[in-house]
């Protein structure tokens, strides 16, 4: 059973009390996404950006138990937990490097990691992590949109392709676009992007829930692409595009089962300010409590084997349906006429269902975790 | 009972949930939802009731009012009402899982149609079933938890026929907003837990 530090239960304390800060812009959030003005103005955003970067790559200071964010899985998914708490809509609005910057780190040079935060520090702006088209999802592998050579002797390559449901399509002013350079798995390859180039365009889509996090739809026209803005061109063929992404992956699949997690925890304790003396949540309670240990026990595990798909996935797909079945219980405790009384909690059975579908479906972790369920199984690592 | 139960199942299938909803509050007064705030189709909102705000809804054709305290006694039969609106869910909830069918037939993964990977088919035969299952408890039901359970497993078929449809079911105006208010309106009229 794992055991915090004293500095991660600083970390703790500490995303507790910025948890109050998000919580204060939640409908406001849900209800304009795109106010940015809002998000830039916010202190608490600022230092989650800051936070979320790593330490190098930082333009202000961040209190000395915040380093563990970036350094280890444990620490993420401890303050992912608390902060979700606040509310998970505004947490997903934060201009953080994300998946793009854990993409970045995993995939590139030194100089391309400098370019990357370089660029987010000037602008502080939002990323993106361009994966998912319109017509291949979970079967990222089969993707179409394509890296081609420019014609002639032109070094450049063009991006030519769409994706869909990326997070900040619209808004993300610097990203990462996976694209394929010839038929096998192994020939794709993650590219750095800013945004606006031109023949790159996103649009926002609207979204049932989780609106802080703005997908939108990007198509690439023949987009040039500079040879250095092509990632992992100096590691091994077999790590340079999708396989050398899985740690990546497994980071955000952990911080997304944290939060649905946090996000369960906040419908309970507002069932409970509604219902003061109640003991009716004690079952919901318990289960969030073993839950919280179980993603605890998953981050150390996924600490120590980085590139085991296994542990993030059994988190995730756990807080996920529990986040869910914490809503309908907080229905049937709170009564008719509940989800159209509280704004939050209606928006709370909005927001978790986007967990489902963020970084692997239940369906496709069901299939990740079966192995090692089947004695004598293959294990999925 | 049983013909109306059919006829609202019969509308929400064939309308949608607007149009089923119509036919399940024929004659009810808006005052008898159990909570204060009714879910009706828009165009049967009183002129001047109080209307809370909600796209997705309003996109479906619905509204939510607070019709203000009823007058006189109730004339509902509030677990009959309950019932009739679960036959219309099962409407929708078929509408649903028409819709996920042809989404999923046109998606490839691994070379082959989403639609014959067997957890899909896993999926949809749970939610065939389960339509079937609780169908059978509306007609008659008088107990309102029964009703209430029968709404409780609709939201959780729906959810996990929302689950198939991918991100393209969370994305704009999509046949899982549609089952997601269903479950907002059955919040509405509902009896359940405090209210009882
Ligand atoms: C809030 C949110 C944020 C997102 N952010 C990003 C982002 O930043 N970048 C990005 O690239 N994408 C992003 N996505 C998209 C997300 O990664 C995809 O939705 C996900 O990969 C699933 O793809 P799909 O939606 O096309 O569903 P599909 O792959 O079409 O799946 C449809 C259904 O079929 C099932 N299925 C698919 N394959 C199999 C199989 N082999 N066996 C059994 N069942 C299967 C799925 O479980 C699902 O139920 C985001 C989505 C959301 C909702």
């Amino acid at each position: 059973m794992t055991r915090l530090s004293g500095g991660l239960r600083d970390l703790r304390g500490l995303s507790r009390d910025l948890a109050a800060d998000l919580r204060r812009d939640a409908l406001a959030v849900d209800a304009d996404p795109f106010d940015t003005e809002r998000l830039r103005a916010s202190g608490t955003m600022e230092l989650l950006r800051l936070m979320s970067t790593p330490k190098a790559f930082r333009t202000g200071e961040v209190p000395p138990c915040a380093e563990e964010f970036t350094t280890s899985c444990l620490g993420r998914v401890v303050a992912n937990v608390e902060l979700a708490t606040g509310d998970v809509g505004v947490m997903n609005a934060c201009a953080a490097p994300s998946l793009a910057g854990l993409a970045v780190e995993a995939l590139g040079d030194e100089r391309q990691q400098e370019w990357f935060y370089r660029d987010l520090a000037d602008n502080r702006s939002w990323t993106f992590f361009g994966m998912t088209e319109p017509a291949r999802g979970s079967d990222a592998t089969a993707m179409l949109t394509r890296l081609d050579r420019a014609p002639g002797d032109a070094a450049d390559f063009l991006l030519s392709g769409a994706k869909r449901y990326v997070a900040n399509a619209e808004r993300g002013t610097t990203g990462v676009v996976f694209a394929r350079t010839g038929p096998t798995a192994l020939s794709i390859r993650a590219v750095m992007l800013r945004h606006p180039t031109p023949g790159f365009t996103g649009t926002a889509l609207p979204m049932m829930g989780l609106r802080g996090a703005c997908i939108g739809h990007m198509s690439f026209d023949a987009v040039p692409v500079a040879p250095d803005m092509v990632l992992g061109r100096h590691l091994p063929a077999s790590r340079r595009g999708m396989w050398g992404a899985v740690r990546a992956f497994n980071v955000i699949r952990l911080q997304i089962g944290a939060q649905a997690l946090g996000a369960a925890y906040a419908i309970r304790d507002y069932v409970c300010e509604q219902r003061p003396g109640w003991a009716g949540h004690a079952v919901l309670s318990a289960r969030l409590d073993a839950a919280r240990q179980l993603v605890y026990d998953k981050a150390v595990e996924t600490d120590h084997a980085p590139d085991d798909r296994r542990a993030p996935s059994v988190a995730k797909l756990h807080t996920t349906q529990l986040a869910v079945e914490a809503t309908r219980w907080a229905e049937s405790a709170l009564g008719p006429g509940c989800l159209l009384d509280h704004p939050l909690l209606e928006k709370w059975c909005r927001d978790v269902y986007a967990f489902e579908f963020m970084d692997g479906t239940s369906n496709i972790l069901h299939l990740t975790v079966a192995p090692d369920a089947v004695p004598g199984g293959a294990r999925a690592r | 009972m049983r013909n109306a139960i059919e006829e609202c199942e019969r509308a929400g299938h064939a309308g949608g949930l607007a149009d089923g909803l119509a036919l399940a509050l024929d004659g009810v007064d808006p005052g008898d939802a159990p909570g204060g705030v009714a879910a009706l189709p828009v165009s049967a909102v009183p002129p001047g009731a109080l209307v809370i705000r909600h796209d997705m809804a309003a996109a479906e054709g619905i509204s939510f009012v607070r019709p203000g305290p009823r007058r006189g006694t109730p004339a509902a039969d509030p677990t009959a009402l309950a019932a009739r609106i679960g036959a219309v869910r099962i409407g929708v909830t078929r509408r649903l899982t028409a819709q996920v069918v042809e989404h999923l037939s046109g998606r490839v993964g691994g070379g082959e149609p989403l639609l014959g990977k067997q957890l899909v088919a896993a999926a949809l035969a749970a939610a065939d079933v389960a339509v079937e299952a609780a169908r059978r408890c509306l007609p008659g039901a008088t107990h309102p938890a029964v009703v209430a359970d029968v709404h409780d497993r609709l939201t959780s078929v729906d959810w996990e026929l929302a689950k198939l449809l991918g991100a393209s079911g969370y994305v704009g105006r999509n046949p899982a907003s549609g089952a997601y208010v269903s479950r907002l309106t059955a919040n509405c009229w509902v009896p359940r837990g405090r209210s009882l």
